[in-house]
């Protein structure tokens, strides 16, 4: 499988688009929040296609359900399969998670119990979506406030097994690992190891709230030490990925968040060769 | 039901507020007991929906002040939880919620004011469509006026109120202290410009008797004979095209229909 280093991205946010045009700024690409322009018209739209002319672009959706028990929503599916259409995305992404049952829709990502039972209907799922939308799709680890009592396979061994039956792929959030190591006790390291480097293709790095017992996955702030820490060590062990920042809330200005995605270069720098970093990486030379 | 369903529903129940049922399927572990943990996901759900209420109803959440607004999210959320994928949509019911609620459909204003940022947003998000440019009218065949039917850009949108609620609107947006509700029967038309912005204007009597033969798919010999009628056969021929030319330097216009295509608008 080719990994495709695509180099370092931001999510794109409404408040930046103007910026983004008229600066151009020296970034490789964008990620974008797919329900957010599966609509048909205005000015956002007309932004983002704009912006497309200038840069590659990934696809990041927070409605597949792929854990829900509810049968899929081939409407969603097919309004999805237009946006990539007109995109043409290198990629596009959702949650191993759930977010409805009985129609009704909570916007959130929800967790899964780990079980053979939730393992067999994710896969199962992720085929046919595959399928429908004729590539594979990266899944992202979630963050998690609760587990459940009857799982019986790690979150990490049942994302592993999950990408080696079902073909698709990884979009590693290294901020969720830690969230998610924090309110369960995960040890980051266990975690990331259990991951098969040659299924990852995006990271994810954001920031979170910490309330000191629990972590809340907020996307409001820069990212912290220990999730910086975190990336060096997913770098080590996966080689090259491409990397981008999620900010949600606070968002601050669009040379803040390059300048903090040129933490996330230097990083790379120090643990990656000049070899491993090219061809997109020549921004940061 | 599977397990699987079965913890799902109890999740979901959880999170509406119906049962607790689900806490005996959660562990308990580290220093967050396990009521918390439970609660981030009860929270996260309604301050998602809150926030998507507040930002696609912002005059109504001033209107409203704090308090009165919490009051009415918390009546949307558990009136109508949402069935769409996209967020976009949660607020599609608020107007009729405000109809329908005890407390709120005393002050009509409110649904009236819901109703119109509903389609503030509906033109804002419509398709994309080419305009008709006003020389397209100006170069037509004399011989085909009679026939003319136009179709409309997909931003169009009519918006009828018995109450002064945009001129609420308007003080609201500008920071200024809104007039008191009177009722003032008026007819607004909402669309997206050339530049991509919403816009909106009142319409009077005649244009809008114009207006809406022409959305109907009438031709404008049709149109004419209805003004004429309206006028009480006074010659409606000036106004109208002086409305025409208005409407294509608006963006209004689509395009010129030759076949039987009907525009769709709906209603709230």
């Amino acid at each position: 499988m080719s990994k495709h280093f695509m180099g370092f991205g931001l999510g794109l946010r409404a408040q930046h688009f103007h910026d983004v045009l008229e600066q151009k700024p020296d970034l490789d690409w964008f990620e974008v929040i797919s329900e957010n322009f599966m609509v048909d018209g205005g000015k956002p739209k007309y932004y983002l296609h704009q912006i497309r002319e200038h840069y590659p672009m990934v696809m990041h959706g927070v409605s597949l359900s792929i854990g829900s028990v509810d049968p899929l929503d081939y409407g969603y599916l097919k309004r999805l399969k237009c946006l990539i259409n007109e995109l043409q995305p290198e990629w596009i992404s959702d949650h191993l998670c759930w977010t409805g049952i009985n129609k009704i829709n909570s916007h959130d990502l929800l967790p899964m119990p780990y079980t053979e039972e939730a393992l067999k209907h994710i896969v199962g799922r992720l085929i046919q979506v595959q399928d429908y939308l004729g590539r594979p799709i990266l899944m992202e680890n979630p963050s998690s406030y609760l587990e459940f009592s009857e799982s019986t396979i790690p979150e990490w061994e049942f994302m592993a097994e999950m990408v080696s039956r079902s073909g698709c792929q990884v979009l590693l959030d290294v901020n969720n690992i830690y969230v998610s190591s924090r309110n369960h006790g995960y040890d980051c390291d266990t975690y990331l190891k259990a991951i098969d480097p040659a299924s990852v293709r995006q990271i994810h790095l954001a920031g979170h709230t910490d309330y000191g017992s629990y972590v809340i996955d907020t996307h409001a702030h820069d990212v912290p030490d220990p999730v910086w820490e975190l990336y060096r060590e997913a770098l080590k062990y996966l080689g090259p990925v491409s990397t981008m920042i999620e900010r949600d809330d606070n968002i601050p200005p669009l040379a803040d968040l390059l300048a903090e995605l040129s933490v996330a270069r230097k990083i790379a720098a120090e643990v990656l060769t000049v070899e491993q970093l090219q061809p997109k990486y020549k921004t940061a030379s | 039901m599977s397990k699987l369903a079965e913890r799902q529903q109890q999740l979901m129940d959880y999170i509406l507020g119906h049962n607790e049922a689900i806490a005996e399927h959660v562990i308990e572990s580290g220093e967050a007991s396990k009521a918390l943990r439970l609660h981030i996901y009860r929270n996260n759900y309604n301050a998602g929906l809150r926030e998507a209420i507040d930002t696609d109803f912002e005059m109504l959440g001033t209107y409203l002040g704090d308090d009165l607004f919490e009051q009415m999210v918390r009546g949307y959320i558990k009136a109508y939880p949402s069935h769409y994928y996209s967020l976009k949509h949660f607020g599609d019911h608020l107007p009729a919620f405000l109809r329908e609620n005890e407390l709120f459909k005393q002050h009509p204003q409110l649904a009236e004011l819901a109703r119109f940022e509903r389609l503030l947003l509906r033109a804002f998000d419509a398709s994309e469509s080419p305009r008709a440019l006003p020389q397209t009218l100006q170069q037509l065949e004399p011989s085909l006026w009679p026939e003319l039917r136009l179709a409309f850009h997909p931003s169009v949108q009519i918006f009828k109120s018995e109450i002064n609620v945009v001129e609420i609107w308007q003080a609201l947006k500008g920071n200024k202290t809104p007039p008191d509700v009177v009722f003032q029967p008026s007819v607004w038309v909402l669309w997206r410009n050339h530049d991509r912005l919403t816009e909106f204007r009142s319409i009077d009597a005649f244009e809008q008797l114009m207006l809406e033969a022409f959305l109907q798919g009438v031709n404008l010999a049709d149109v004419a004979e209805q003004l004429l009628a309206y006028q009480q056969n006074a010659d409606p021929t000036q106004l109208m095209v002086q409305c025409l030319l208005d409407w294509f330097e608006h963006g209004w216009v689509n395009r010129l229909r030759s076949t039987e295509d009907k525009p769709t608008l709906r209603s709230l």
